[in-house]
């Protein structure tokens, strides 16, 4: 059975494809992060090598248990090798490149075990996680592979943004669009399948805009939920910080970015996201917020802020993140980042909005 | 599980398996070996997913049992310990490994034998019987023209043919060839033809060790897996997938040149001139020249080096045929003087431009074919 929601139409056309042994060669799933890519993907991997032939997947069989497990020798896996470094030793260019790119010498290992059949599976798995950061020599690389395609070898690529990968690479797979599923739906799902409480449900279903792994993984953990939390008092006070604290902040930030550079891009994400929310409030679209649990702070900051101030600042964000993509020096980025930022003297009324919803699993 | 064994025996089964151990895997697991307890003996396991390797040592096994345990630490502890019985104990159920040696003692955290990957299982298919001293000369011969980069991933293989009475092996890289032919022990039916990774076949070389009995290859029916069993160990390789391209268009037909060399001589001289062709992309040139009434033929071997100066060596050799200009790589040349066995090769050239031959006399069972450098004469 797939586990995969929210994503009806693709199921049943990958679903039929794998019945009729008529599935394709490369997959491309584009969507944002935590929409729900690797599950649909790994679940293809599940339904291609399932023994159970009345319902692939059906993820208990040993071939469905072992790609679950990440024990199947027929799945190989490869993404940005993200794990921390510790805060004090200085990352070398070279470091730093592997950190934030798909290397060439990662798709060669692909590339050599994809000639090579099945080791106890029907197909071999190659999952690419993040191909949208592949260096252009590995682009490249995988372009060759994918116009040669070896038998009984599925490529599935993973990746956010379409514009970061050669068109010549995008033609050549089978593209699989994974959307943020509707808030209201999600909403629905938490309540009706996970049993969340209706209000968790609904803030889980707005901060996630949409999506479903977030939801879910924030539903079964806490700390996500505080390290929002967190995340996002830091976007408030910014605002009121002097500009010697707020370059203590990027100091921090840019810690947090050696030691870990997706809960770093995660908190520039948490800003974008709120100054969004500052523009939906000022250009009168309040019941679109993401925050919605901080509806008065947002307001009350929309009022003391210029819409051109907030549109200028969203678009700074953005630069930030190609910055920090083309391996601009981090430091740089953040100092800029909190310079650059419009500042609020008055100090603000406190009380943060609605009260964090506990967590309520399994009441229901 | 409880078992013991010989250190000596066990170190050599972990040496036998140690080389198919995965070295960088998204599988951690492949990262181990696998012990199996069973009946009277230990059974040792490694697998890189390209090939796997099962070796058997004799041992008492009390009670049965199996875990996986890292590959490297294993090794070296074995390895570390004087010749004398080797107990390994582990609860049911457990995961931690007790190894005692005399005074010394070892405890391991492994995995769970089950998440190891399962060595697959080829029942079916074509079998083949030969005898190992022909496959080792086969294997030693030919594996060193596989290519090493990967862009073209077949040519990392080896293609060997079966066909009636015949195995043929053949390796090109692109700049050579190197064919050898031996017989089966026994006559199949139909040809099959599969790529084995180089690596496997280096691997079955080095188990071959002094093997006198022969072995049996098994080629599934999917041609995806097949299995080498030898005396002391089996090795199942993945088969690589693809089309070997047809080089029998590449040996030449005919030659204009051939020139009958002592191999020692051949290769002191080529070893002289690679010594100074280091600095010059490794070519050297090799003039052949017929004798006369009273003198022999020669193959005059230069190599010019910018900065240290020439160098020319020549041997006598029996030519036939008019006088031939051609350029090698050197260490190609040296590749294949390095493996032939008999005592005299004979050089066969057409045009410098065009591929040179290497055939050992006294037998037709290994053509290598260089190709040329382009050089200014
Ligand atoms: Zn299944």
């Amino acid at each position: 059975m797939w586990r995969t929601i929210g994503q009806k139409s693709t199921v049943e056309r990958l679903s039929k494809s794998v019945a009729d042994s008529n599935t394709h060669h490369s997959y491309l799933f584009l969507g944002e992060p935590h929409t729900g890519k690797q599950t649909l993907a790994i679940e293809l991997a599940c339904a291609l090598n399932c023994e159970n032939i009345e319902e692939m997947p059906c993820r208990s069989c040993r071939s469905c248990t072992r790609i679950l497990d990440g024990k199947h020798a027929d799945l190989h896996r490869i993404t940005l090798d993200e794990s921390g470094v510790p805060e004090d030793v200085e990352v070398g260019e070279e470091v730093r490149r592997q950190r934030t790119r798909i290397l060439t010498e990662q798709i060669e290992d692909l590339q050599r075990a994809s000639m090579l059949p099945p080791y106890e599976g029907r197909f071999k798995v190659m999952l690419i996680e993040n191909a949208d950061r592949m260096t252009d020599a590995a682009a490249n690389r995988i372009l060759k592979v994918l116009e040669e395609p070896p038998p009984q070898v599925v490529w599935m690529l993973l990746a956010e943004n379409e514009e970061r990968l050669l068109q010549t690479v995008v033609s050549r797979c089978q593209r699989i669009d994974v959307h943020p599923m509707p808030p209201a739906q999600l909403e629905r799902h938490l309540v009706d399948v996970c049993g969340a409480a209706p209000e968790q449900a609904r803030l889980l279903s707005r901060i996630s805009r949409g999506r479903v792994g977030w939801a879910l993984q924030a539903l079964e953990d806490e700390s996500i939920i505080e390290q929002r939390i967190s995340r996002v008092e830091g976007a408030i006070q910014l605002l009121s910080m002097t500009y010697a604290a707020r370059f203590d902040f990027s100091r921090e930030i840019d810690a947090l970015y050696r030691r870990d550079r997706a809960a770093a891009t995660d908190t520039l994400d948490q800003w974008t996201i709120w100054w969004r929310d500052l523009m939906l409030v000022k250009t009168g679209c309040a019941e679109s917020v993401v925050n919605i649990d901080y509806v008065n702070d947002i307001t009350e900051q929309a009022q003391r802020l210029s819409l051109e101030q907030i549109r200028d600042y969203i678009g700074k964000l953005s630069e930030a993140r190609r910055d920090l993509d083309i391996n601009v020096i981090p430091r740089l980025v953040f100092d800029s980042l909190v310079y650059t930022m419009p500042r609020i003297t008055r100090p603000l009324a406190s009380g943060i909005g609605l009260p964090v919803v506990p967590r309520n699993k399994g009441e229901t | 599980m409880r078992v013991s064994c010989l250190q000596e025996n066990l170190s050599r089964g972990l040496g036998a398996v140690g080389r198919s151990v995965a070295v960088r895997s998204t599988l951690p697991v492949a990262q181990n070996i696998l012990i199996v307890a069973e009946e009277s003996r230990l059974k040792l396991v490694a697998t890189n997913l390209e090939m796997a390797t099962t070796c058997w040592v004799g041992a008492k096994v009390e009670e049965e049992g199996s875990i996986t345990v890292p590959a490297r630490l294993v090794t070296e502890f074995v390895n570390s310990l004087p010749n004398e019985l080797v107990n390994i104990e582990m609860p049911a159920g457990g995961r931690t490994v007790q190894f005692t040696c005399g005074r010394f003692q070892a405890r391991m955290n492994g995995i769970d034998a089950d998440d190891f990957p399962p060595v697959p299982e080829i029942a079916d298919g074509i079998g083949a019987e030969v005898e190992a001293d022909g496959l080792r000369e086969a294997i030693s011969r030919v594996t060193m023209a596989a290519a090493t980069d990967e862009s073209r991933p077949v040519l990392t293989g080896i293609n060997v043919e079966f066909e009636g009475e015949r195995l043929t092996l053949a390796a090109a890289d692109g700049f050579r060839l190197a064919v050898y032919k031996m017989p089966l022990a026994k006559a199949i039916e139909g040809k099959t033809t599969v790529i084995v990774p180089a690596r496997t076949l280096n691997e079955v070389h080095r188990l071959l060790g002094e093997q006198e009995e022969p072995v049996y290859i098994t080629v599934n029916e999917q041609r995806s897996q097949a299995l080498f069993r030898l005396s002391n160990a089996e090795i199942v390789t993945q088969l690589v997938q693809g089309t070997f391209p047809n080089y029998s268009q590449v040996i030449p037909k005919s030659y204009d040149t051939r020139a009958v060399a002592d191999v020692s001589e051949f290769t002191r001289v080529a070893r002289m001139g690679s010594v100074f062709a280091r600095d010059a992309s490794n070519i050297v040139r090799l003039l052949v020249t017929p004798g006369g009434e009273m003198k022999p033929g020669k193959i005059t071997v230069t190599a010019q080096a910018e900065e240290i100066g020439d160098n020319t060596g020549d041997l006598d050799a029996l030519v036939d045929g008019k006088e031939a200009k051609i350029a090698f790589n050197v260490k190609y040349l040296l590749d294949v003087l390095g493996v032939v066995k008999q005592s005299q090769v004979a050089l066969e050239v057409t045009t410098p431009s065009s591929p040179g031959v290497i055939r050992p006399i006294g037998t037709d069972n290994y053509v290598h074919v260089i190709m040329p450098m382009f050089v200014q004469w």
